[in-house]
């Protein structure tokens, strides 16, 4: 297992090659050296002993890819890398427009971020995953690394004819608006391109191909009166009062909690509304960590900057099944942080420290380590 | 025969060095059998630390995005290293992008560095691809319309999609955030159709954003979807021309389509004659093509040619054999929807105070008729 290196930054990479420990073996077990193809990258999350998962939407997919990444490093230092944009399409050979970065997510044992990136224009533009240690970036060589893959169920239906008999590929296509890792499942959220439906399956890992996914349909009742189905856009795990939860941001903005135990195959589920988020507001992504004895979630918005929201507050907020009015804000009570602005990627990078990416004001992506607030 | 000539020109017209170390390095570009790009150092032998303790230390290739900028804080292009009987070669991880430059850099001593420079000719973007159709079509839509699909002639570049996209209302003015703005953006697998949502939280009753800032749509007003001619498509050329798709706006649907009031025209048996089916209102375009099909008394599908006409209202199957005479079943996935996101099993939103219909349960609804002979 090692990673092989932008051609150059060599020198220092060789101590990436982890000391696997002996119960990595548990996990990374069955998996494969077997030239992962990755068809797209989207959402990416990190399991244990350095196992990052990889949400390949075009690839109808998700991959655990064995990063080797595993050794745990204590001492961190901060990252502060400007325009990483462009020096990714440095590294690629092409031009920093031609560079679209779908995700970010910090590896908790050894702080390394790494970064789903398409190199190209089309949704067929070749996916890398580039890591970023310090101010090294590095592309990940997927072929040298242990793999497994979980193929997502297969369209229904996806049998439409055209022309005499010939079948031809469906037009559908799932979106996979996140992802992420909570007591031995994979949680993936998705959305379709056609018809407007939820889908959050929960897919045991290792993906061993025994057992088939809990799929459930996830569904908005607002005021306890309207029901509608209500695509995913972000979650993160938590326990509320000792029981774990999701915490998840509807594409149409609520913020509502749902039993994990409530995620079984074929389930129809109504998450609890803690919280609207406000209109013109798209919840980006969202992380949860502890502070000063207490547990905090900040949640990175497209426009109403960083909020922070104590998870104790979410445990105890009733249901919102009334009409909010006026001020556009109703449930947990939150606090916006100054001074985090155009932040677009978040991600715990250790106890004390968030690793954002930032959009600057002249266009530029820079990565940066931040204090938790 | 086009790459020949790019390449051609490539080797030839476009390396050259620019400081002259001492050493008799030379950098060359080469073409692999399978089209791919290699550079190639020659003449390194008896330079000072050849190949220690890495070839990265020894030759390095660093993009150019403007001429004369400085790749000091830029890492160099990854790649792979091969020496073998005296000549270096490194393989770019991705072919080399036409238009920029790229700096080959020989470090022979720990002063400085010997560099070559090798531009890929720019390729001409020639404006071929058009916006073929947009869905709906019909121009009377919803109020509570869920999505507009829109068709491309030609894989498009992904990721600002929504910065080419505009709704204007019947005074021009621009729509204030009417769409779901996805990251991942809605696309088929093929580039070439993206789905647009209306934000869900502006037809949702009860919703922070549909009680704040209203719906989109108001009925009775007139609207433009209009797409922008610089959108780019994935090879990098600007739309031929821009799109405009005016309509207007009618009452909202809250009914689910009801598959017995369809009118189905049953061909004859023997002829390829279509089987053809009215809607008494349009449904979704994509959804028509792949959630209802027929199928014989044997439970076989009847496989032909789809045909989605008259602003989605009506429906046809061309047969690829003679219909036999017997029993067909029309099967509908309960999951097609119309365009206002109501599906066959449930509309968009149930309101269970005053829920009447009985939803669908069943995952397929099944509507029998028979073919005969002819007369």
């Amino acid at each position: 297992m090692k990673l092989k290196l932008l051609a150059g930054l060599a020198l220092t990479c060789s101590l990436s090659i982890s000391l696997n420990p002996a119960a990595a073996a548990d996990l990374t077990a069955g998996m494969k050296t077997a030239s992962l193809e990755l068809k797209s990258a989207g959402p990416v999350a990190f399991g244990p002993e350095g196992i990052l998962f990889v949400a390949d939407p075009l690839g109808a997919a998700v991959h655990a890819i064995a990063t080797g990444d595993a050794g745990k490093v204590a001492k961190r230092k901060p990252v502060a890398l400007e325009a990483v944009d462009r020096k990714i399409a440095a590294a690629l050979g092409t031009a920093p427009d031609k560079i679209r970065i779908s995700d970010l997510a910090v590896n908790p044992l050894s702080g390394v971020a790494y970064l789903s990136v398409a190199r190209g224009s089309g949704v067929a533009a070749p996916a890398v995953i580039v890591s970023v240690r310090g101010d090294k970036l590095e592309a990940l060589d997927l072929s040298a690394l242990k793999s497994s893959s979980f193929t997502l169920t297969s369209v229904p239906d996806a049998k439409a004819t055209t022309g005499r008999g010939r079948r031809r590929q469906s037009a559908r296509s799932q979106a996979i608006t996140d992802l992420g890792y909570v007591n031995g499942r994979v949680l993936v959220a998705g959305m379709s391109n056609e018809e407007f439906s939820s889908s959050l399956r929960s897919i045991a890992f290792p993906f061993d191909g025994s057992g088939k996914p809990a799929s459930v349909e996830i569904y908005h009742g607002a005021h306890g009166r309207f029901e509608t189905r209500s695509p995913v856009r972000t979650f993160v795990s938590l326990n509320v009062a000792g029981q774990p939860y999701l915490v998840a941001a509807y594409q149409c903005t609520p913020l509502v909690t749902i039993p994990l135990a409530d995620i079984k195959p074929g389930a129809k589920l109504k998450g609890k509304t803690v919280a609207e988020l406000g209109n013109r507001n798209r919840p980006l992504d969202m992380i949860v960590y502890t502070k000063g004895g207490k547990e905090y979630m900040l949640i990175a918005n497209s426009s109403r900057g960083i909020m922070k929201v104590s998870t104790v507050d979410l445990g105890k907020s009733p249901a919102i099944t009334e009409r909010v009015s006026g001020g556009g804000r109703k449930g947990v009570p939150y606090e916006t942080i100054d001074g985090w602005k155009g932040i677009i990627q978040l991600d715990r990078a250790d106890d004390a420290n968030a690793l954002v990416m930032r959009e600057t004001e002249a266009g530029s992506l820079n990565l940066e380590t931040l204090p938790l607030p | 025969m086009i790459s020949a000539v790019l390449l051609l020109g490539l080797s030839v017209g476009c390396g050259r060095s620019l400081r002259e170390e001492p050493g008799s390095a030379r950098v060359d570009l080469g073409t692999a059998a399978d089209g791919s790009r290699y550079f190639e150092v020659t003449g390194i032998e008896g330079y000072p630390g050849v190949g220690k303790p890495a070839w990265s230390e020894f030759f390095r290739i660093y993009t150019l995005f403007e001429r004369d900028s400085s790749p000091a804080d830029l890492p160099p292009l990854a790649g792979s290293y091969v020496f073998t009987g005296g000549v270096l070669r490194f393989k770019p991880h991705f072919p080399l992008e036409p238009g920029l430059e790229y700096s080959a850099r020989v470090y022979g001593s720990p002063r400085g560095f010997r560099e070559t420079r090798f531009k890929l000719p720019r390729r001409e973007a020639v404006p071929t691809t058009v916006v073929s159709a947009v869905y709906p079509s019909t121009a009377a839509l919803p109020a509570n319309l869920l999505k507009f699909y829109i068709h491309f002639s030609a894989p498009m570049s992904v990721g600002r999609s929504y910065e080419h996209v505009r709704l204007l209302d019947s005074g021009g003015k621009t729509v204030r955030y009417p769409f779901l703005e996805l990251d991942e953006e809605l696309w088929d697998p093929t580039g070439r159709r993206l789905t647009v949502f209306i934000d869900p939280g502006r037809i949702k009753q009860g919703v922070l954003p549909n009680s704040e800032v209203g719906p989109v749509f108001v009925e009775g007003q007139d609207y433009t979807l209009e797409i922008s001619g610089d959108w780019k498509d994935a090879a990098g050329a600007r739309l031929r021309s821009p799109f405009s798709k005016p309509f207007r706006v009618s009452g909202a649907d809250h009914e689910s389509p009801d598959p017995s009031a369809w009118k189905l025209l049953a061909p004859s048996a023997g002829s390829r004659d279509p089987l053809a089916l009215t809607f008494g209102a349009p449904l979704d375009h994509a959804l028509l093509q792949r959630l209802l099909w027929v199928e014989s008394a044997a439970g076989e599908r009847v496989e032909g040619e789809v045909r989605v006409e008259d602003s989605e209202r009506r429906w046809s199957l061309l047969p690829d054999k003679d219909w036999s005479p017997g029993t067909y079943q029309l099967v509908i996935r309960s999951t097609l929807e119309d365009l206002a996101g109501n599906g066959i099993d449930k509309p968009f939103e149930v309101d269970l105070f005053e829920q009447v219909r009985t939803r669908v349960d069943s995952k397929l609804v099944r509507r029998e008729f028979t073919i005969t002979p002819s007369r």
